[in-house]
């Protein structure tokens, strides 16, 4: 996930100009820091993997819009297996997506 | 084409609401944002002027699967639904839609098709508003007939009643819980063909020469025409029930009434619904040629029309739910 082709995709796709491509990284960024921290959060503890499976559901509808669809198929399958009780290693497919917004998270400003 | 419709956003992810609101800034809305369904159907109960709901359906505290039931129960006017769905997710879309919602948008949304199927949910809401124009038709013939005060409520309260009832228990009628409510919406329009019969007939006191009935009795081939001609033009399945309510409501099960003299499951099914309303409706209310009856004495009559005048499986959700039927007839007497 690279700051720079979120930009684009947020002027291309959706056509907004610099001051609303503005807001919605900022939203975006904000979104997925929270999605990403709940949905970490859900896989530590015992909340059900039902509560995984919602938050994966959330990930993938925000990186969709984000423009990250192969990200979202990763988001896709935790919502999926965790629906039907697969036991997996969600914390590892979640930290590859983690590791793949770094730079998006990382807090510095997105160019 | 949009003019100033207020749109409410119902999302859980800020991210999308500000998405959608950003990309609905370029046409003319209003834009109102909730984060989750609760929240939603508070604003849609304050602002009747919300007539546009944009969905997510996995929302926390009520979903969106929740927003779109409650909201279907409590209309006041139609809501034009659109729910946000993944590609994938046939299963959730297959049950929103079933529950009421009427579109769909897949994420990411493209702005292009936002623009288009708000535009599609606008033309619906118009087309509410031509529907709204042809109650008040029926309004109009009402005030010309002696029938006023709150016949034309009581009517369509009986017949959502009736059709409500029906859809639960007979399914081989074919009536949906929505035809159900299409049946009720229509049934105002029974007797808009009363419009053309003239003032001697339509308000003689006494009872009417077998002319005389024979005028009055036009008053369904004209306004079920009238209906006809209009859905020809429009394609309405809304103004199509009202033709088979216009036209056929004087119809008996037993092959004896009029226009066509149809016999049984040949008269549709609305009619034979309305029917029974409008006998009920007519036997408890005075008119200028006589006093009201009682509910018992309707009931007799309407008992001994079972098969006769009237479809058995309609005289037998009366006769389940009579106290329904009073409730109505009290809360809308005159």
């Amino acid at each position: 996930m690279e700051p720079a082709n979120l930009r684009v995709h947020f002027e291309t796709t959706y056509r907004l100009d610099d001051s609303q491509v503005e807001v919605m990284l900022e939203s975006s960024v904000k979104s997925l820091k929270a999605t990403l921290s709940r949905l970490d959060a859900a896989i530590e503890g015992d909340h059900g993997l039902k509560e995984v499976s919602r938050l994966g559901h959330s990930l993938k509808g925000l990186l969709l819009n984000m423009g990250e669809r192969e990200w979202a198929d990763l988001a896709r399958l935790i919502e999926q297996s965790a629906a039907v009780g697969e036991q997996r290693d969600y914390r590892d497919i979640l930290r590859g997506i983690g590791q793949g917004a770094e730079k998006l998270l990382s807090g510095k400003k997105l160019l | 084409m949009s003019g100033s419709y207020k749109i409410l956003i119902a999302d859980d992810d800020p991210a999308q609401r500000t998405l959608l609101s950003m990309c609905l800034e370029q046409g003319d809305y209003t834009v109102i944002e909730a984060g989750n369904g609760e929240e939603a159907y508070k604003v849609l109960d304050r602002d009747q002027d919300v007539r546009l709901v944009i969905t997510d359906l996995d929302m926390p505290v009520l979903s969106g699967f929740d927003l779109i039931r409650r909201v279907r129960e409590s209309d006041l006017r139609y809501r034009y639904i659109i729910v946000l769905t993944s590609s994938e997710e046939k299963n959730s879309l297959v049950n929103a839609l079933s529950l009421g919602a009427d579109d769909y948008l897949a994420k990411p949304v493209m702005p292009e098709e936002l623009r288009l199927r708000l535009e599609s949910g606008i033309r619906l809401l118009r087309l509410e508003i031509q529907e709204d124009l042809i109650l008040s038709m029926a309004k109009l013939a009402e005030y010309r007939s002696d029938e006023t005060g709150y016949h034309l409520e009581r009517i369509h309260h009986y017949t959502r009643t009736l059709a409500r009832d029906l859809a639960g228990k007979h399914p081989q009628l074919g009536i949906s819980s929505q035809m159900a409510e299409e049946i009720a919406r229509v049934s105002p329009l029974h007797d808009i063909g009363k419009v053309a019969i003239p003032d001697a007939i339509l308000h003689k006191p006494g009872k009417l020469s077998e002319e005389e009935f024979e005028v009055m009795k036009t008053h369904s081939a004209i306004g079920g025409q009238l209906l006809k001609d209009i859905h020809s033009k429009s394609g309405s399945l809304y103004l199509k029930v009202a033709y088979e309510v216009a036209m056929y409501h004087h119809e008996r099960y037993n092959g004896t009434g009029y226009p066509e003299g149809l016999k049984g499951e040949e008269i549709p099914v609305a009619a034979r619904i309305v029917a029974l309303a409008d006998m009920y409706d007519a036997m408890t209310s005075e008119r200028c040629y006589k006093q009201a009856f009682s509910h018992e004495t309707a009931k007799k009559i309407i008992t001994r029309e079972r098969g006769e005048h009237l479809d058995p499986r309609m005289v037998d959700s009366f006769l389940a739910q009579e106290d329904v039927w009073l409730a109505i007839f009290d809360r809308f007497s005159e």
